[in-house]
């Protein structure tokens, strides 16, 4: 993998270490999908400053994850989330306490803009029930505290299709 | 400023710095989850996503975790030792008020991995 670390990144209202470790988090957490599921392709990360934010996709192929499985909703407002309740006690536990269950929390803690998306073979969104789900998609988005262009393409992540 | 980057899943190699990952940090008194920066003998620097109040020189039982190297999560008791806001969050440096023989290998198995990492 390479590192967050040696990215530079333009301003930005959060420090850009805590911005590394909600990436890493992330990416941790597809590597390890990967890894579980014998999945050999790459994890995808683009990152790209533009129009004054900071934006971040992730795309794996480790067959998504049943949300409800979660302790939290994937939708739920981050200050709503209570780290020590049960869900949360009952996640550790469930996990052998290996696992806090943090990942897309402290993501959607980080950046302001988050979504999550399953997506199929061609990388089209697909909900989780629908038995087709590849990978997840992750888009993330946080502001840049003053304007600056500039791309860089190596890997391209696929533009996210609009559901059906 | 922009890039795309590639993460294989394949196998470990996490003596190389480019691998390096990261052990969290949960403030369970507070609630609030962070991940740890550094490791020294005596103690860490925590850092957060979120505001809250630390005060220093208080005793706070912090549970750790570093799942990628098999570590589950363990507790120790720890002093706040300074604090310093930062951009979207906060930094602590937090000093071990003891370190009990059930605890130490973990805790000396995140330090060396960060001495690796870091080197």
């Amino acid at each position: 993998m390479e590192s967050f670390a040696e990215i530079g990144y333009p301003p930005l209202p959060v420090k850009g270490e805590l911005v590394s470790y909600a990436l890493l988090e992330l990416v941790s957490n597809s590597l390890r999908a990967h890894r579980e599921r014998g999945v050999g392709e790459p994890v995808r990360v683009g990152i790209e400053a533009r129009d004054n934010e900071l934006s971040v996709t992730i795309l794996d192929a480790g067959r998504g994850f049943d949300p409800s499985r979660l302790p939290y909703k994937l939708d739920e407002p981050v200050d709503r989330i209570d780290l020590m309740g049960a869900a949360f006690a009952a996640y550790r536990e469930r996990y052998g306490g290996s696992r806090f269950g943090m990942g897309i929390y402290v993501a959607k803690t980080v950046f302001p803009r988050f979504r999550l998306s399953f997506v199929d073979r061609e990388n089209k969104p697909c909900p989780w029930f629908s038995g087709a789900v590849r990978g997840t998609r992750i888009d993330l988005g946080l502001p840049i505290l003053s304007p600056g262009v500039a791309r860089r393409e190596l890997n391209p992540v696929p533009e996210l299709e609009a559901a059906p | 400023m922009s890039g795309d980057f590639i993460a294989r899943g394949g196998p470990e190699r996490r003596a190389a710095s480019r691998d390096r990952s990261f052990a969290r940090v949960l403030v369970s008194v507070e609630g609030v989850v962070g991940f740890i920066a550094d490791v020294s003998e005596r103690g860490f620097r925590g850092i957060f996503p979120e505001r809250f109040e630390l005060a220093s020189g208080r005793l706070l039982s912090v549970e750790i975790s570093f799942e990628e190297i098999g570590i589950d999560i363990f507790t120790l008791d720890a002093c706040v030792r300074w604090v310093l806001p930062v951009e979207g969050g906060v930094e602590a440096g937090f000093e071990l008020a003891s370190l009990p023989v059930t605890e130490r290998s973990a805790f000396n198995r995140i330090r060396e991995y960060y001495a690796v990492a870091q080197a």
